[in-house]
């Protein structure tokens, strides 16, 4: 089993091995385009310590099938050992997020947001905010249109 | 102002927030909003036959309603998923869930007495409303003028609404340009279904909507006395269209004056339902045969009117289309339709239903038996001439899921037991 080098954005290197690094279909892409390379791959968004949960998460899943099917990757819960592996503090997880979606591993993508979605529901639009300190931008008449068209999905 | 100003004092208590205290840059990227949304959000494909999917449907809206007063970008995301399936119900609030969401849908206020809608007008229900419901809050969305957007993340919010604007807005005015928040709405609906909505304005409503619902790829209506041709047809009337899923079971007031629109205007449509549509008779299923040729799933069983569906269409259908799911219980088909199925769709065939179909003899199941390898379920309830047990054997053999009544499962047992064989016959899962 031949390995890959992967530079982080800090410039921490990792040797992963090729099909565990595939899982991202960027890097799949690249390594089918330059073919056999000795020099690292340069992942320029992605920090060291980023990259090494993403890996962690990638070797735990290299043998899994790809599930093309929209319905079943977005129904399916998080099995229990994503949960643990999202058990981590909130810019953690968006940055795995972010990683997966540079990266293109859907899968984990997947796992991200499913977990940022559990986090949502149930709690009103402030709680939300508050969460994620996101800042409330809309003028009073702006969340009152809002309020009034979107009516008919406020209780359901 | 002043109460933004003292939300974003609540959010953030620190005048400089440290590094982890500050909105991350994944939450301000509409893709990765998106993708979070998504999973709060009701199914891509919705299935009608599982019912459990449209209760999550309807608890999910209210956490996407949350998530619409967040800030713009949020609202913006949202709003795409909260408006992409829309499913109402008959449970004590939905026929006025769906008259709110119908007002806001047309940009106009829906009431009762139904406007002349075909071709629409919009002067005179509209003065109408404005009048006699000035009280009510939810008639006050009078069509909203276009302003200017206040910033790169909010092209979707117009000005806001007062009571001033409103009263000077000329009530027989039409609506010109649409407010962005509106195009929107347009742009995101793929899928309706209403569920035994009963209220008076909903042929109102379902006119209003039809109008604008540019981008409608499903539509269900399930038990409605308010679905009538009028309504209906505007929904076929967009071009390019669409509609590749239509489903009007039980909407009696549904004839073939719609349906003839439908084939017209509609060559994608791949679901087709009109169970218990009793007005519906061959000279619109015929004009679907000749010009749907996508056509996968047909219902049109019945209990009255029988005599309107006869071989004259189901043939058609069986030459033209590419049906693989057919319900036509209680039809007035002979064996020579379901010949014509079994030949012209072979493999293909998956579920067929003829339940009630009296006409029926031995010979349309001895085809169906030999050339459709793939058939699944057949359901055969009181056809009392088909009495060839031993083809019933074999599909059993073949584990099609039969339905037969009580009366035709004793005649079978009692001729296996005549065999020394034990039959037993599988009910299929009830669509």
């Amino acid at each position: 089993m031949s390995n890959v080098r992967l530079l982080s954005s800090d410039n921490e290197e990792f040797v992963v091995q090729k099909e565990v690094a595939e899982r991202s279909v960027l890097i799949k892409n690249m390594l089918e385009d330059v073919g056999e390379t000795d020099s690292a791959i340069p992942l320029p968004n992605v920090t060291a310590k980023v990259l090494k949960k993403v890996i962690e998460w990638c070797d735990h899943h290299s043998s899994d099938p790809v599930t093309t099917d929209e319905t079943e990757r977005r129904t399916t819960d998080i099995d229990e050992w994503d949960q643990k592996f999202m058990e981590v503090d909130q810019e953690t997880l968006f940055d795995i997020i972010l990683a997966a979606n540079y990266l293109d591993i859907k899968p984990l993508l997947d796992v991200g947001c499913k977990t940022v979605a559990n986090m949502i529901k149930g709690k009103t639009a402030e709680e939300i905010r508050k969460i994620f300190n996101i800042v409330n931008d809309f003028t009073p008449e702006e969340e009152a249109q809002i309020r009034k068209e979107n009516e008919w999905a406020e209780d359901r | 102002m002043s109460i933004k100003a003292t939300t974003s004092i609540t959010t953030n208590p620190n005048t400089s927030p440290p590094a982890h205290h500050r909105e991350h840059i994944a939450v301000q990227l509409p893709e990765v909003v998106s993708q979070i949304l998504r999973y709060l959000s009701p199914y891509d494909s919705p299935n009608p036959s599982q019912s459990n999917n449209v209760f999550a449907i309807a608890r999910n809206t209210k956490h996407l309603y949350q998530c619409l007063l967040i800030n713009h970008l949020w609202y913006e995301c949202a709003l795409r998923h909260l408006w992409r399936h829309v499913v109402f119900e008959e449970n004590g609030s939905g026929a006025e869930s769906f008259r709110q969401f119908a007002s806001t849908f047309a940009n106009k206020p829906i009431t009762n007495p139904a406007p002349p809608f075909f071709p629409i007008s919009f002067s005179s229900p509209m003065h109408l409303s404005l009048s006699a419901n000035s009280s009510s809050p939810s008639v006050v969305d009078s069509p909203l003028p276009c302003k200017t957007t206040k910033g790169p993340t909010s092209p979707s919010l117009s000005t806001p609404l007062s009571t001033q604007s409103t009263h000077e807005q000329p009530p027989e005015l039409p609506v010109v340009s649409l407010p962005p928040s509106n195009d929107l709405h347009h742009r995101s609906l793929r899928s309706l279904t209403l569920r035994q909505i009963k209220g008076r304005d909903t042929t109102a409503s379902l006119a209003a909507i039809a109008k604008h619902a540019t981008h409608l790829q499903h539509l269900e209506i399930y038990i409605s006395q308010s679905v009538t041709n009028e309504s209906l047809t505007p929904f076929f009337m967009h071009h390019p269209n669409r509609l590749t899923h239509l489903s009007l079971a039980g909407c009696h007031r549904v004839s073939d004056a719609s349906i003839l629109v439908l084939a017209r205007h509609v060559p994608d449509l791949v679901h087709l339902d009109l169970r218990a549509c009793d007005m519906v008779s061959d000279i619109s299923l015929t004009a679907i045969a000749t010009s749907c040729p996508r056509l996968h799933h047909l219902n049109v069983g019945r209990i009255h009117e029988k005599h309107r569906i006869t071989n004259q269409s189901i043939v058609l259908i069986a030459q033209s289309t590419q049906v693989a799911v057919l319900g036509l219980a209680g039809c007035d088909i002979s064996d020579q339709a379901i010949f014509a199925l079994a030949i012209h769709r072979r493999h293909a065939l998956n579920r067929v239903s003829v339940n009630h179909c009296t006409r029926l003899a031995n010979l349309g199941i001895q085809c169906l038996s030999s050339c459709c390898p793939n058939l699944s379920v057949l359901e055969l309830k009181a056809c009392p001439r088909i009495n060839d047990w031993r083809t019933i054997e074999a599909l059993v053999d073949r584990k099609v899921s039969l339905t037969l009544n009580h009366h035709q499962k004793h005649q079978f047992q009692g001729w296996s037991r005549r065999y020394g064989k034990n039959r037993v016959t599988i009910a299929p899962i009830k669509q």
